[in-house]
């Protein structure tokens, strides 16, 4: 196991520092050079005179560290992410760090609450379907998930705010909490936050602001077919069967199939990580809830590029650790998967 | 090279005389090993697969191999027919050496060719059968397009199938029939020397004999020189001119087969012919000559 | 295989592998009356796409101030109109066009780039091929969205350039799956007989193997097509590397959101048309994958015996792909 997780491990810094070079070139190559986007436009409220423009784009330049040769470029590049510094936005003249570090914590309680959302619709439909197969139950289940998929989840939103804000006003549709609220800052997550101080009325507003994007990005119930079919592939296995033979109750079976296909689900749910996390791009931009997501489409609107590099590049740490874990956990829970890494 | 013993003129082919003379196959010192196990920390486990193996099969004989699973036969097979590099040693066919280095001229490729045991496996499910067979004709532009065409033609009857069999698909046939196929298709770039990677084992019984009695006709006609791999010693004796018995890798005895059979003097061997119990010799002969080409018929 | 990702190839390697593996298992085909709306949904909005100009009443983009934000029904605009009254009908019509051609251009570039990638990491192996799948590990690191948004960030505004950038965003998973049946392949019997033939690289693999990785690539590719209308319909309605210059089905609901409160139209009826088509290409796609899939259950029901075999080696193998899924091969 230690094995398995070095090498899970020696593999994530690789794929790490792969994605660090990607972004390090995206940002790089923009079509023609990035600086002349920028100042030929005059899209900066800070270029208007001609001769503000050579020193503007000096500063900018040092900036965002496009100074000096490629590799050294880089090499400053790595060092100053791996100190946690990503560079200072354009236009907000704050540290990308620090804009992260307050957008993130939203990020993750909507990402949260939308697995939340999956997982309650998901694992009754999939048990369900699963013990009763091809029953009405199982049928409306995988219904239920094709339409979920197929449905864009930005229009989704929007239909959620014309029915529960529009036809039936009785929740919000914008922000994260009421105006005028406010909660002590502890964790950086509101609602924690919230919570532990006992600021009550903060933390009500933070749920209601949270229902209607948490189920936009949770009601695919996307883990519906996985769970279902994890749980159909343990029921026609062999050893089922044995259990069934030696006289365990149904209920008792029933048990075992689920522990048996828990590893795969854990899986799954690591790899759909990712997805969340690309998904509240698009919820946190409907309902202008301002996580990562919605500061990395206005980072786009506004050229922001260092803000840009740090929002992608801070995503894909998150969604790579995550994998990371559920890989752990998925090789603690399957001992197949270590025999596998042996060989 | 003009050693070669004179050959018969069966096939009436004037290919046949003039480019298939059989030639020597030889193989000096071939040693192969594979990683296994592990890489991740620095240092994989190495097994030989082939330790020094030497073989020598004279023009138009047929050289029996055999060998319990995982002795090391495939792994030959493939060395001699350059889909493995050798970690040293060579092959030599007609005293050219084949094996050496990565870059062979494509004129050798046509001296060795292989037949698998799997015949479901060893063609393209999606090629027809008569490109299947035209498709080293066509590698080597030994022919024009008309030739080519009557050429396939004739290898397919050659090996005992109908010509309607030009235009359907391996999957359309037995396994037997599927192992002819893959023969005509060997025998189209006209090589000299022809590797059987336990080419019936994968059969019916019924079925083997048939094989092996058109492998016969072919060799009769031909002068083809055959390496048989079997892991069954009495497939080979009754085919084989002489015999060489493998284990982990290492020819441990090798001489005629009748008195291998009869006389095993490795203990190894004397295991394999205790596992295969010997066959009445009067039904063997009967066996060779059961030309029961029923399955040909369609 | 997209869900809240919208993206593309979220449906990425280990998606495709695990759940067309275990997802199959148990379940059954596709009523064929579902398959017939699917196809037929399909086949009306391909129709529509192609004679959008002779099917839409209206210019899609002529603007009429007296007649805008017209609730859907209003003599001439069945769907009604707009905050600047262009026909809603119109533009759904003519949103068509983009949302189908770009998808199918990117489905098909992608397959390209992919099966070109794959076979060579499969085929030649060695450092090429640890090289090629350290990339693709990079490449799967990044969530599909956000990979498209810095793609297209990087290469700029416009149509060829958003299709650029969902090819070059949404490679790597295919070419993973490419790339592992390769490997398979290879070692099979009837790729050494080729190159035992004489039989150069290029033959072997654009004769020997593409044909049999076929119906795998159009199995993925068959299943990805919805996950990128949604991916391009997302784009837009971000307003990322396209905006409303083109009319596709993503700006329209971006413009709709503002009057939601007073015009619901003009943002349900681009909704119900994206989802419409999505909910369609991926029955259609389940279906592909139901008959041409060598490893679903439906399809090694009728294959012959032989065959039989090698899809249960494959299914053996993607199971153990599917243990390490992640691990990084
Ligand atoms: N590509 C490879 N990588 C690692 N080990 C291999 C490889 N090919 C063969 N081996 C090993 O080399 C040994 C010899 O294998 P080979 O296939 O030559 O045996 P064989 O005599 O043909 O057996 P069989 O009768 O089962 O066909 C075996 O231990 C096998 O595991
Ligand atoms: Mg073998």
């Amino acid at each position: 196991m230690t094995k398995f997780v070095l090498k899970r491990l020696a593999h994530t810094v690789i794929v790490l520092l792969g994605v660090s070079v990607m972004v390090f070139f995206l940002i790089r190559y923009l079509p023609g050079d990035p600086l002349d986007v920028l100042f030929t436009q005059g899209s900066g409220d800070e270029v208007t005179a001609a001769d503000d423009l050579a020193e503007g784009r000096r500063r900018f330049a040092e900036g965002i560290g496009m100074v000096g040769s490629l590799p050294s470029q880089y090499l400053n590049f790595l060092s100053e992410i791996v100190q946690g510094d990503l560079g200072t936005s354009i236009f907000r003249r704050i540290p990308v760090s620090t804009l992260i570090a307050t957008t993130l914590p939203l990020t993750l309680q909507l990402a949260i609450a939308g697995q939340i959302v999956n997982i309650l619709l998901s694992l009754p439909l999939g048990i369900v379907g699963a013990l009763k197969q091809n029953s009405i139950w199982d049928r409306g289940g995988t219904a239920f998930a094709l339409i979920g998929t197929a449905m864009p989840n930005f229009w989704q939103g929007i239909m959620l705010i014309l029915i529960f804000a529009v036809w039936w006003p009785i929740l919000p549709v914008s922000g994260v909490m009421d105006l005028g609220l406010s909660v002590e800052h502890i964790t950086g997550i509101p609602i924690v936050d919230a919570f532990v101080t006992g600021n009550w009325p903060a933390f009500w507003s933070i749920i209601r602001h949270l229902i209607l994007p948490a189920i936009t990005l949770g009601a695919s119930a996307s883990l519906v077919r996985i769970l279902r079919s994890s749980l159909l592939e343990v029921k026609h296995q062999d050893f089922m069967d044995a259990y069934r033979a030696r006289g365990l109750r149904e209920r008792s079976v029933t048990s075992h199939m689920m522990r048996n296909a828990l590893p795969t689900t854990v899986v799954i749910f690591g790899i759909r990580l990712g997805a969340i996390i690309g998904g509240s791009v698009v919820v946190e931009t409907v309902f202008a809830y301002q996580g990562m997501g919605w500061l990395l489409i206005n980072a786009i609107n506004q050229r922001d590029y260092p803000l840009i590099q740090g929002i992608v590049l801070t995503f894909t740490v998150f969604t790579v650790l995550a994998n990371l874990l559920s890989d752990i956990v998925h090789g603690w829970l399957d001992p197949r998967v270590k025999v596998e890494a042996k060989t | 090279m003009s050693e070669n013993p004179p050959r018969t003129e069966l096939m009436g082919s004037s290919e046949f005389t003039n480019h298939h003379l059989g030639r020597t196959l030889e193989v000096r010192n071939l040693v192969k090993s594979f990683k296994v196990g592990s890489e991740s920390f620095g240092k994989a486990e190495r097994i030989k697969a082939v330790d020094d193996v030497s073989l020598f099969v004279p023009a138009g004989t047929t050289m029996g191999l055999v060998g319990e699973s995982g002795s090391g036969k495939s792994t030959i097979a493939r060395l001699i027919c350059r889909l493995l590099e050798p970690d040293s040693g060579q092959v030599l066919v007609d005293g050219d050496e084949v094996t050496a280095g990565t870059k062979i001229p494509k004129g050798y490729a046509r001296k060795v060719q292989i037949v698998f045991q799997d015949p479901t496996a060893s063609l393209n499910p999606r090629w027809k059968v008569r490109r299947l067979v035209a498709e080293g004709i066509r590698v080597h532009g030994l022919r024009s397009r008309s030739e080519t065409k009557e050429r396939v033609a004739e290898l397919v009857s050659l090996v005992g199938l109908p010509e309607h069999a030009l235009d359907r698909y391996p999957h359309e046939f037995s396994g037997g029939q599927r192992q002819r196929i893959a023969i005509a298709r060997a025998l189209a770039v006209e090589p000299e020397v022809l590797v059987l990677d336990e080419p019936v084992s994968a059969l019916d019984v019924s079925v083997q004999a048939q094989i092996l009695v058109l492998l016969q006709e072919l060799q009769a006609a031909s002068g083809l020189t055959y390496l048989l791999i079997a892991h069954d010693l009495a497939v080979v004796e009754r085919f084989c001119d002489e015999v060489a018995v493998i284990e982990s890798g290492r020819i441990v005895e090798a001489g005629d087969p009748e008195i291998i059979h009869s006389r095993p003097e490795h203990p190894y061997t004397k295991a394999l012919v205790e596992a295969h119990p010997v066959p009445d010799p009067h039904e063997r002969t009967m066996y060779v000559h059961a030309q029961d080409k029923a399955e040909v018929a369609e | 295989m997209s869900d809240t990702d919208d993206l593309v190839r979220i449906a990425d390697a280990e998606d495709v592998d695990v759940t067309s593996d275990a997802a199959l298992l148990g379940e059954q085909p596709t009523r064929s009356w579902v398959v017939m709306f699917a196809f037929a949904v399909v086949a009306i909005a391909v129709f529509t796409a192609i004679f959008a100009p002779a099917l839409a009443p209206h210019d899609p983009t002529a603007q009429s101030l007296v007649d805008r934000l017209q609730p859907p029904g209003t003599a001439d605009h069945l769907l009604g109109t707009d905050a600047i009254g262009r026909d809603i009908l119109s533009r759904i019509i003519y949103g068509a066009r983009l949302s189908l051609g770009a998808a199918f251009l990117v489905a098909t570039l992608t397959s390209v780039l992919a099966v070109s990638v794959g076979l060579i990491s499969g085929y030649f192996g060695g450092w090429v091929d640890t090289v090629i799948m350290r990339i693709v590990d990079i490449w799967l690191a990044f969530p599909g969205l956000i990979l498209a948004i810095a793609m297209v960030t990087a290469l700029g505004r416009g149509l060829d350039k958003l299709v650029l950038a969902l090819v070059l965003a949404g490679w790597a998973g295919m070419a993973r799956v490419v790339r592992g049946e390769t490997l398979q392949l290879r070692e099979r019997e009837y790729t050494m007989s080729a190159r035992v033939l004489g039989v150069g690289k290029i033959g072997i693999m654009f004769k020997h193997l593409l044909p049999n990785i076929m119906p795998t690539i159009l199995v993925i590719t068959a299943l990805d097509i919805g996950s990128t209308i949604l991916g391009l319909a997302s784009l837009a309605f971000l307003g990322v590397g396209i905006g409303s210059e083109v009319v596709t089905w993503g700006s329209m609901l971006s413009e709709g959101r503002n009057y939601i409160s007073t015009a619901w139209w003009v943002a349900l009826f681009p909704g119900l048309a994206i989802f419409f088509i999505v909910l369609a290409v991926n029955l259609v796609g389940d279906w592909v994958r139901d008959r041409y899939d060598p490893r679903s259950p439906f399809r090694r029901a009728k294959l012959d015996a032989a065959t039989r075999k090698a899809a249960e080696e494959q299914e053996a193998a993607s199971v153990r792909d599917a243990a390490t899924a992640g691990g990084g091969g």
